[in-house]
């Protein structure tokens, strides 16, 4: 994808560098410098303005997320394993302490 | 194996943008009023994590000891799991509809500063829960830009 970017991008400056002016009619490149709803990303755009009234515009944006946390495996995983555990019951046979629970 | 946040972890997105400019220019050419219907697509980089747990087996053993005043009883429980997970990047395409407004100020001959909001309708969701922009059903930017006339010819 990012290469398909660049193509265009190189066709852009190319037709730029051709294109004989006429009055009213302009280039322009706009690069997005700061973000508030989104941090990280970054922005660059190609204007195209036949008359002072209409044109058009071709922006690439990049949004970063950011990174798959520490320590986690990527891939495919399959494990086996067990898990096992011990459970002891005291009945004391003293009247006063004659009731039981799972310690 | 350790325990991962969610289902779904985002990476980054890239999106090509392609609008309709309107462009509405002061008097005295400085200030520019730019109105930009268009659409977008791309792709949305994402990691797709499929955590699976199988219990394949039990096992239960007792015991039970007498002594003077007292009986006491152990229980041992043995269960088998098979555990899967997979975790691969995963690409999927966005395109929806998108609708710019900035504010633009011409500085000097050809810079100009703008502050331009972004507002889109993602028609092609990855999921429904909480994903980050522009992978969303809607979503909205603001941001500041720094633009440079090329042409010798100023449109605004």
């Amino acid at each position: 994808m990012l290469r398909y970017f660049f193509l265009i991008l190189a066709a852009v400056f190319a037709c730029v560098r051709g294109a004989a002016q006429a009055p009213g009619r302009s280039h322009l490149l706009r690069a997005g410098v700061a973000s508030v709803l989104h941090p990280n990303s970054a922005s660059l755009a190609y204007e195209y303005h036949w008359n002072t009234k209409a044109g058009m515009a071709l922006e690439a944006i990049f949004y970063g997320h950011g990174r798959a946390p520490e320590g986690v495996f990527e891939g495919d995983w399959v494990t086996t394993y067990a898990e096992q555990r011990v459970d002891s019951f005291i009945v004391w046979s003293h009247k006063a302490l004659n009731d039981g629970q799972w310690r | 194996m350790p325990e991962v946040p969610a289902s779904y972890v985002a990476l980054n997105s890239l999106v090509l943008k392609l609008g309709y400019v309107m462009p509405y220019t002061s008097k005295n050419g400085r200030w520019s009023l730019l109105l930009q219907p268009g659409f977008f697509a791309g792709r949305h980089r994402y990691y797709s994590i499929v955590d699976n747990i199988q219990l394949f087996g039990a096992v239960e053993n007792g015991w039970t000891w007498y002594v003077l005043t007292s009986e006491a009883r152990a229980l041992q429980r043995t269960r088998f799991y098979k555990q899967t997970r997979v975790m691969r990047i995963q690409d999927a395409a966005i395109y929806g509809l998108a609708y710019d407004v900035a504010v633009s100020r011409k500085v000097g001959k050809r810079l100009s500063v703008e502050l331009r909001g972004s507002v889109g309708y993602n028609l092609n969701t990855v999921f429904e829960a909480a994903v980050p922009a522009p992978a969303r059903r809607f979503f909205g930017q603001l941001s500041i830009n720094i633009g440079y006339t090329l042409s010798s010819e100023q449109a605004f």
